[in-house]
């Protein structure tokens, strides 16, 4: 159907909207699913340890939880439908609120680290990968690799750990957790784009040295301009389709990562909110966060095959770039 | 004419042919990654009480006897690291296997099964690789409740979305060749063709990813642990240690050194692993441990010849004295090379593939490429020392060249007209909308059609035949003074051949331009240059003029060969 | 009132009116009554007032000024000069009216049983005498020391009028006590604010010194970093974790130490457990040593002789009534036994605890599944219906009442089924009879010998093993102070030291 669609712009966004759509359905059953299955009474828990078990039957009732499951996942759905997240188990708070409450936070972290992240990334790749052309400045190579790979395996908290202990403890320089000011953007920003700052600019080398080979570029070598033009107008639109699409999962686990970051530097996002969620078993308040992350990592995926699409005309023919 | 001395026997090759040595970089590596194993496999056997038995020296600092300290209950930090590999590249090993064998058979299965059903498996697929895998993970792990080898499954399950998008993906361009098609054809059933042709044929880049897939897996089940549902005691592997020893980060600093030094050295040893058979496996950075020779240089010739140098031609275009070309090895490619051309004059480069000519063209314009040097003793051209110091921006619009194939010579991510009045505007100083304009005009002036919108297209939505025309214009726009044409034609559909050719020797009528012609197709340069001149093995052989060539009037055996040749592809035609 | 400077608080030398302090998680509720988290009870105290207050040695006035008690009854007088945080006078019918829906079955509190005892109440107020009468069915001698709790803070009636505003901390005229709740961000912020003509300040026998502040902040969520951000000065006074405490001891710092509950081992007497069986019991607290396990997972603490810590009143001290080490004796009761062990990753880092004991099973010659669970799997496997689930686990009480009866009434008395609290499911009628006289109770000194017959039964039948504290560290920095009288952790005691 959708090749009957003349303009080409249009059938992809509209395979995209599908795509979305999908997301949005897979997402909310499994979100239901995987919670019930989740051990341990959220009625129980919610009542607390002084509970007898009369108030605990209570809580249990009070929550809905007494319900057949079929009737539980049929009052989320249409809940979800006109806008209503459920409330807490644990304060009584509209879901929504919460998330509402913390979304900005999470968001904010996270893109401002993939920001930096590509920009440091693609900066770093196409400068190593210029540098060690034609087997030069092997030890770049060899360095290179070595530090990349061995930062990109120190765990995000061990990083963020060293880094409150180094400026913000004994430097001083930093504030070392909250998100009250400018500055506390900082610390959790490195913390969270270290790892993928050295897996993308692997990849951004390993295009980019690819790339470099390429005839045009020896073409635009023809045409006597300055690297940096080089770089930047002639290999880098070649470079970000690969990187883009090959860093796209990357980008998309920086939502998981921020969970990480935000235990460590006490952010308020989500990624605090669902840890804290789970252990409190509050069914509501899981389901909510982990179905907003989920859309969040889907919308940005779509938001890369558009990206994709803009730069590289050639993957609106052949639908998906990225899958 | 002149018949140049025979040719001097071939330059002796290079010392006896490298070895294929590992790449250093696999090699530290495996050398990494078998020690990381020694330790899994020694230290449960000789530490395992040190690690394990509790004792009444806790919370000990660092000591001769307790290099890293002791944690809370007596047990030594450096042991509990060390005995912590063998857990640790166990499940990292199972998890990882488990992503990409089952990845793997997912990826490949879909193409085994109807389209729609691959559609529709890659669909939801889409889906799940969006999704953040440490919170999957979490979910999961907390379904299966808490455990070393729940965690590995947790993962593992994780990381199966990822690879069964990297296999189709590898997969479609496979299943699109033509020997599938045929096999499809003979009737060969479709599971035996996915699994005989694909997979050999993804098995290198799977391999790389895997090795990068295991440092990740590492990663991820090191962080299922922070959140306390990876191993549980008793066991401990670097994750658990790590869990164990953050929460003493500030105070007792050494409890997360141990873990956290054996954590990123494996992990170092996997990546190292794939990037090295990544490195293998390019032709390009194949060859490791070379001498460190700068190439892609042009320089002059520092050789004392007993012979002077001669001189120039009057008023010649271009004049080239004694180009050497040689590769870093010390292969010669080029030998000794002289000629000249004239202002104005059409010369043609020939012979056989591995003859020189390419190299010998690029030299001239400046752009030795990578892998080989050059030197000469003169090298002037269109009233730039080559050898000298050269103004960038005069050498662009001097010089024009001309490449083989099309496609791959333009950008495919920018628009035509931005390539193309590239030189326009960085070295003639036009502005954007007048360099367009320039440039459809001279489309219209090459039969292009629809000059104005072209330039606003991509080059993959052009034929070979136009580019190459846009190609000309370009040097049109530039009002070049030498043409250099790399076997311009040979690309393009004979149909099309003449009419490229029309244009390009009309273009350098109205340039009055010098071109460097060069081709294998004796026919074409016969009806188009004003000289010919022979390459073999690098050297020039003969120098025929448009009537000895159309005469056959030549001496050297090799041209003779030549023109056989191409006679005999004639009289097939 | 104290008057006193302003002084310099925080590292800049400016003067200074608010405390910043960390919490751990949001508020489950503003609501004393239905208090459950350590954070619930934070909250209460500050914004609500009790009749009585804890102090060191005993039991001081709040907005009652004395009292009388007898085992079924309380009365107390109360002071004419409280009021609410809307100007309403604090009258014994506010008090009773806040009591009595306090107690009532409509409101469900899990506390209630704890300060009344679990039969009907009956609270009377007398507006012109002053005073407030509480009448039990059933005797229960902790009544004073119950009436101190958080969970007994007096609602103001505009709180009592909207239940569900009161919960949600929204109702600006329901504190009664010093602070009212002016600023709620969920997840990251709560603020209080001092009331204006607040003046009933508990009179401790040992007065506390410096200024209330005039704004509290509470961050939240901030567990890991909370260390950090004292040592930057982006807080003033927060809790810290054992682990953390080393890096304040440079003595700019000051280390205020309160106790949260106790830690004791619980056996599953019921059928499916190998430790229905006494001789089992006590093999296994032949090999768990209470100051290992102490070492392991909080050596600030103290050691325990009874399911309660030291500094209750009528709690056994006597060490001679603990099970004497004996490795060889209980390996050969415990070789080749399958024990399942359940605990909290809470009780010492990432369970360090629970590592300990089960470690200690093996050195014993037992095969120990240890499940080292968060909260909410652990209280709904040992509270659960089914008890055939688990052998033994690692109890981690939260005794913010102070009496002896949070933990005891753990391992005697009715079962969980039955609608008690006895997790142990045990049976030991010498100990519950000497508990409900106990309980009964006309005078401390009965009181106590009943309570010490109650304990020295448990013990002797090992149907618990005590442990150690569980005990919790306030952080102050230069210019601030807090107190846990009583030893129990009370935030309205904050002060900023001129």
């Amino acid at each position: 159907m959708l090749d009957r669609i003349r303009s080409p712009w249009l059938s992809f966004l509209l395979s995209k909207a599908g795509e979305l759509l999908l997301a949005l359905c897979v997402l909310v059953l499994l979100t239901f699913l995987l919670v019930q299955l989740v051990p341990g009474d959220p009625a129980r828990v919610a009542a607390g340890v002084d509970a007898s078990v009369a108030d605990v039957e209570a809580v249990r009732i009070r929550l809905g939880l007494d319900q057949p499951v079929l009737a539980q996942l049929w009052s989320y759905v249409t809940g979800l439908l006109s806008g209503d997240f459920g409330t807490s188990f644990r304060t009584g708070q509209d879901v929504s609120t919460i998330i509402g409450v913390r979304l900005p936070f999470t968001v904010s972290i996270a893109f401002l680290a993939i920001g930096v992240t590509l920009v440091v990334a693609i900066a770093l790749g196409l400068t190593v990968a210029g540098l060690t052309r034609g087997n030069r400045n092997r030890w770049l190579d060899v360095s290179f690799s070595w530090l990349t790979a061995g930062f990109q395996t120190l765990p995000t908290y061990v990083v963020g750990a060293l880094l409150v202990v180094v400026f913000s403890v004994t430097l001083g320089l930093l504030p070392a957790a909250g998100a009250n000011s400018p500055e506390s953007y900082v610390l959790p920003t490195i913390a969270l784009a270290l790892a993928p700052i050295c897996s993308v600019s692997r990849v951004v080398r390993r295009e980019a040295a690819n790339v470099l080979e390429q005839d045009y570029m020896r073409t635009a070598r023809g045409w006597r301009i300055s690297l940096a033009k080089q770089y930047a107008v002639y290999a880098l639109p070649n470079l970000l389709a690969s990187t883009l699409t090959l860093s796209g999962l990357v980008l998309a686990s920086m939502l998981g990562g921020a969970v990480i970051v935000e235990s460590v530097f006490a952010w308020p996002g989500l990624g605090n909110g669902v840890v804290e969620a789970i252990i409190e078993r509050d069914y509501p308040v899981i389901r909510g966060i982990i179905l907003v992350l989920g859309l969040i990592a889907a919308l940005l995926n779509i938001v890369i095959d558009i990206v994709l699409a803009t730069i590289d005309p050639r993957t609106l023919r052949s639908g998906k770039a990225s899958s | 004419m002149t018949v140049l001395t025979a040719p001097a026997a071939p330059a002796a090759p290079a010392a006896a042919g490298t070895r294929r040595r590992l790449h250093p970089i696999l090699l530290s590596g495996i050398i990494l990654m078998s020690l990381l194993i020694l330790v899994a496999i020694i230290a449960p056997i000789f530490l395992s009480d040190a690690a394990e038995k509790l004792t009444s020296d806790t919370r000990l600092g660092p000591s001769a006897q307790h290099p890293l300290g002791t944690d809370e209950f007596g047990r030594d930090l450096l042991a509990r690291a060390l005995v912590a590999t063998r857990l640790t590249l166990i499940l990292t090993a199972f998890a990882s296997a488990m992503s990409v064998l089952i990845g793997v058979a997912i990826g490949t299965a879909v193409w085994i099964a109807p389209v729609r059903v691959r559609k529709f498996v890659l669909s939801i697929n889409a889906v799940a690789v969006a999704f953040p895998s440490l919170v999957l993970a979490l979910v999961i792990a907390a379904i299966l409740g808490a455990g070393a080898w729940t965690a590995a499954v947790a993962i593992g399950l994780a990381g199966i979305p990822a690879f069964v998008r990297l296999t189709a993906n590898m997969a479609a361009p496979v299943m699109g060749r033509d020997y599938v098609t045929t096999a499809r054809l003979l009737r060969v059933p479709k599971a035996l063709v996915v699994v005989r042709h694909v997979i050999p044929n993804i098995g290198e880049p799977l391999l790389v990813l895997s090795a990068s897939n295991f440092a990740v897996t590492l990663v991820e089940l090191s962080g299922l642990s922070f959140i306390g549902l990876g191993t549980q005691s008793p066991d401990f592997d670097f994750g658990k240690l790590l869990n164990d020893g953050l929460a003493s980060i500030y105070a007792q600093p050494t409890q997360i050194l141990g873990p956290s030094i054996m954590l990123v050295l494996t992990g170092l040893a996997a990546m190292l692993i794939g990037d090295g058979l990544a490195a293998s496996s390019n032709p390009r950075t194949r060859r490791g441990a070379g001498k460190a020779t700068r190439t892609g240089t042009l320089r002059r010739s520092t050789l004392k010849t007993a012979t002077p140098i001669a001189p120039a031609m009057e008023g010649a275009a271009v004049s080239v004295r004694n180009l050497t070309i040689q590769s870093a090895s010390g292969l010669k490619l080029v030998t000794d090379l002289s000629f000249d051309v004239a202002g104005g004059e059409i010369v043609g480069l020939v012979g056989e593939s591995g003859s020189g000519k390419s190299l010998t063209a690029m030299a001239l314009a400046g752009l030795v490429p990578e892998g080989v040097i050059a030197t000469a003793d003169r090298l002037d051209v269109v009233g730039h020392d080559m050898l000298g110091t050269v103004t960038a921006g005069s050498l662009a619009r001097d010089i024009a060249l001309v490449y083989q194939d099309p496609i791959s010579t333009f950008n495919p991510a920018l628009r035509l007209d931005t390539q193309l009045t590239e030189i326009a505007r960085s070295h003639l100083g036009l502005s954007k909308k007048a360099a367009r304009t320039a440039l459809a005009e001279r489309f219209e002036q090459l039969r292009i059609t629809n000059p104005e919108r072209r330039g606003r297209q991509h080059p993959h939505e052009l034929s070979g035949g136009m580019l190459q025309r846009a190609m000309i214009a370009s040097s049109l726009l530039a009002k070049a003074k030498l043409l250099v044409a790399d076997e311009p034609t040979t690309a393009l559909d004979v149909t099309v051949q003449a009419e490229v050719l029309k244009q390009f020797v009309q273009a350098s009528r109205d340039l009055n331009a010098s071109v460097l012609f060069i081709s294998h197709d004796l026919g074409v340069v016969e009806a188009l240059c004003d000289r010919v001149l022979v390459m073999y093995r690098g050297q020039i052989v003969e120098e025929l003029t448009r009537e000895q060539l159309r005469s056959r009037t030549v001496e050297h055996p090799y041209t003779k060969t030549l023109l056989k040749a191409a006679e005999y592809v004639e009289g097939v035609r | 009132m104290l008057t006193g400077c302003v002084t310099s608080g925080g590292n800049d030398g400016e003067t200074t009116d608010t405390i910043r302090g960390a919490w751990l998680t949001d508020p489950t509720t503003f609501d004393p009554a239905k208090v459950s988290g350590l954070d619930d009870f934070r909250a209460a105290r500050l914004g609500f007032d009790t009749v009585l207050r804890r102090d060191d040695d005993g039991i001081v006035g709040g907005i009652a000024t004395e009292y009388t008690q007898s085992p079924t009854n309380v009365t107390l007088t109360i002071r004419d000069d409280a009021t609410c945080s809307d100007g309403t006078e604090i009258t014994p019918t506010v008090v009773a009216d806040s009591l009595a829906r306090l107690a009532s079955a409509e409101t469900a509190s899990t506390t209630a049983p704890l300060i009344f005892g679990g039969s009907p109440v009956t609270v009377t107020p007398d507006d012109a005498a002053g005073t407030v009468s509480i009448d039990l069915e059933r005797p229960y001698s902790e009544l004073a020391v119950g009436l101190t709790v958080p969970a007994a803070g007096i609602v103001c009636p505009a709180g009592l009028d909207d239940p569900e505003g009161l919960a949600a901390g929204t109702v600006d005229g329901a504190f009664s006590g010093p602070y009212a709740l002016t600023a709620a961000t969920p997840g990251v912020t709560y603020e209080y604010t001092l009331r204006d003509g607040y003046d009933a300040w508990p009179v401790y026998a040992e007065p506390l010194e410096g200024t209330p502040a005039v704004t509290l902040d509470f961050s939240v969520g901030a567990t890991d970093a909370v260390p950090n951000q004292l040592l930057t000065g982006e807080l003033d006074a927060a809790n810290v974790n054992v682990q953390d405490l080393p890096r304040f001891e440079d003595g700019d710092y000051e280390l205020n130490g309160s106790t949260v509950g106790d830690y004791f081992i619980i056996f599953n007497e019921t059928e499916t457990s190998p430790f229905a069986d006494p001789a089992v019991r006590k093999a296994a607290a032949q090999v768990i040593d209470p100051a290992g396990f102490m070492e392991a997972v909080n050596p600030a603490g103290q050691l325990n002789y009874s399911a309660g810590d030291p500094d209750l009143q009528c709690v056994n001290t006597d060490a001679s009534l603990m099970v004497e080490q004996d490795e060889d004796a209980a390996a050969s009761v415990l070789e080749g036994l399958t024990i399942r062990l359940i605990g909290t990753t809470g009780v010492g880092v990432n369970g360090a605890g629970n590592v300990y004991v089960q470690e200690r099973l093996r050195a014993a010659g037992a095969t120990v599944e240890l499940a080292n669970v968060d909260n909410g799997n652990w209280i709904t496997t040992i509270l659960g219906p089914d008890t055939g689930s688990w052998d033994v686990t690692v109890f981690a009480s939260i005794n913010n009442v102070g009496t002896l009866v949070t933990g005891l009434s753990r391992v005697l008395g009715t079962s969980i089924e039955d609608g008690g609290r006895n997790i142990a499911r045990s049976t030991n009628p010498t100990a519950t009879a000497a508990y409900t006289e106990a309980l009964a109770a006309s005078d401390d000194t009965i009181k106590c010998e009943a309570y010490q017959r109650a304990q020295e039964s448990v013990l002797e039948a090992v149907d618990f093993i005590p442990l150690s504290t569980n005990p919790a560290t306030i952080v102050t920095a230069d210019g601030f102070s807090v107190r846990a009288p009583g030893g129990r952790e009370d935030l309205t005691t904050l002060r900023i030291l001129g």
